[in-house]
């Protein structure tokens, strides 16, 4: 699917706006970095596109998905969208998941959103996914409470759940940033087996740099809620043209 | 170099869960040590430890030549090892000054200075207008300063730093990194370091200890260990490691 931003501007009560004018183009399938460190406005932004901001937010601009307008839709419009045409994975997986019921049926839960009377499929379903996001015991997996999961696990479990309804495009909000370093390598991977697998657009909201390198194609570098430079990640990070996009580069290549 | 600490068959159990099954340690005066590993490897429960935060369920650590004996620390102990931690928000308290935080360990001393105080929030790079300030009107690059400066005022031997940049932006990161490793070499600190991140590690330390599942994988010399790992958990920890597919030119 393809997503067009244009002038996005968010701003909370009086304050100054947290994100102005963003935009950028995401073509079919392509893998999309957004770079920024705390209080740059990238988790802002990628909420705005979900529909997620709290009602006081004021959005300004246009978000087309696949030419469908998304500013200014109603509830139901936007949850009918939410899960089906796209979908996100958040950094947290103990927050984003429901402690108290178990995997599969959170999983289930979403499915049936988009598929309803569909039980004994909505089952079968669960144990595809699972399976495609590399559990060799999916039945198992989907029975246990989030708390019975490792990080990594938890974190391919809110995979499952953001592809389970095949959207087209899937925004990942710093999804590796509480894992280390091992599991960290291995959810990449799945995640990039899984956007090949689909063909799915993606958005990849993130800080560290090398993990962005490794994923996507394409980069804006975002700081106090405006882009301060896109492009080609190779030409962006050999040749980066603003002061900002050099000292992250440096950085990052000092480690 | 003469040995700070030595540790034998250090055990420490949670319930039925074993955080460290018997590790075997010696550190030297001066050493600057690295202790990289997953989440539940054991890194932290091992400092603390060390710290004489925590008391072990087996095996004895010796503090220059003296034991600490369940959890009780030779005396000086706490002054000549100090800790910073990874979150600065939540290790300075809220309601006092800077100028008392960083005073504190000096206090402890009975020691009041004044002019110390000054010195050390000069030496993380701060200005003395923070004294009469509160740790809520500082960045969190700051908030980490002030927490450094309080763990150098005593004068320590030992520094002990529990991912002391992991909440950090990126930029403001690189800074801390520069400021540890300067103060840590102008002052010959032994420095414990925990981190999960190798990069960091990689710059601040001579030497490494990899951590996996409560024990040792290895230990060694910083390049023997990055550039000719033993152990097949090291190598995986090694090629795990994002590294920036593009690089300025």
């Amino acid at each position: 699917m393809s997503l067009s931003v244009r002038d996005l501007s968010v701003a909370f009560g009086r304050r100054a706006p947290a994100v102005e004018s963003v935009g950028f183009e995401l073509a079919d399938g392509e893998r999309l970095g957004v770079i920024g460190e705390s209080g740059s406005g990238k988790s802002v932004t990628s909420l705005a596109l979900m529909g997620l901001l709290p009602e006081y937010a004021r959005v300004t601009g246009s978000v087309s998905l696949d030419g469908q307008e998304l500013l200014g839709l109603g509830d139901r419009e936007l949850s009918k969208l939410r899960g089906e045409k796209m979908s996100m994975v958040f950094q947290e997986p103990m927050t984003a998941l429901d402690p108290t019921m178990r995997v599969g049926r959170q999983i289930a839960e979403a499915y049936r959103l988009h598929h309803p009377r569909s039980g004994a499929a909505a089952r079968e379903q669960v144990e595809t996914v699972l399976d495609k996001v590399g559990f060799t015991d999916a039945r198992r997996v989907s029975l246990s409470y989030p708390h019975e999961l490792s990080g990594g696990q938890r974190q391919r479990v809110l995979l499952a759940m953001a592809v389970v309804n095949k959207p087209g495009l899937i925004i990942f909000d710093e999804p590796t940033t509480a894992l280390d370093v091992l599991v960290q390598a291995e959810v990449l991977q799945l995640i990039d087996a899984t956007l090949t697998a689909t063909g799915a657009s993606a958005l990849f909201i993130s800080h560290n740099i090398a993990v962005v390198s490794q994923v996507c194609t394409r980069a804006v570098v975002m700081r106090g809620g405006r882009i301060v430079e896109d492009g080609p990640i190779a030409e962006l990070f050999e040749h980066p043209k603003h002061p900002y996009t050099r000292a992250l580069v440096e950085a990052a290549a000092h480690e | 170099m003469s040995e700070l600490y030595q540790v034998k068959a250090l055990t420490r159990s949670f319930g039925k869960v074993e955080a460290l099954k018997g590790v075997d340690l010696a550190v030297g005066k001066g050493e600057r040590l690295g202790i990289v590993g997953g989440s539940g490897s054991g890194k932290t429960t091992l400092i603390r430890l060390l710290a004489a935060l925590d008391v072990p369920t087996g095996g004895t650590i010796v503090f220059d030549g003296e034991p600490i004996r369940a959890g009780k620390p030779p005396k000086g102990f706490r002054s000549r090892v100090q800790v910073v931690f990874q979150d600065p928000r939540s290790s300075l308290d809220p309601r006092m000054k800077i100028k008392d935080i960083v005073g504190e360990p000096l206090r402890s001393q009975h020691r009041r200075d004044p002019k110390r105080v000054e010195q050390v929030l000069a030496d993380v790079g701060l200005e003395p207008d923070v004294l009469e300030r509160y740790p809520h009107e500082f960045s969190g690059g700051q908030r980490q300063r002030i927490a450094i400066a309080r763990a150098l005022a005593p004068e320590p031997e030992v520094l002990i730093a529990d991912e002391p940049v992991s909440a950090l932006d990126v930029l403001v990161r690189d800074q801390i990194i520069e400021l540890l490793g300067s103060l840590t070499k102008a002052r010959g600190l032994t420095l414990l370091l925990v981190s999960h991140d190798l990069a960091v590690v990689r710059r601040l330390c001579d030497s490494v200890l990899i951590m996996n599942e409560g024990g040792i994988a290895e230990s060694g010399p910083m390049a023997q260990v990055m550039n000719h790992p033993r152990e097949d958990y090291t190598r995986r920890l090694l090629a795990a490691v994002p590294r920036l597919k593009f690089g300025p030119s």
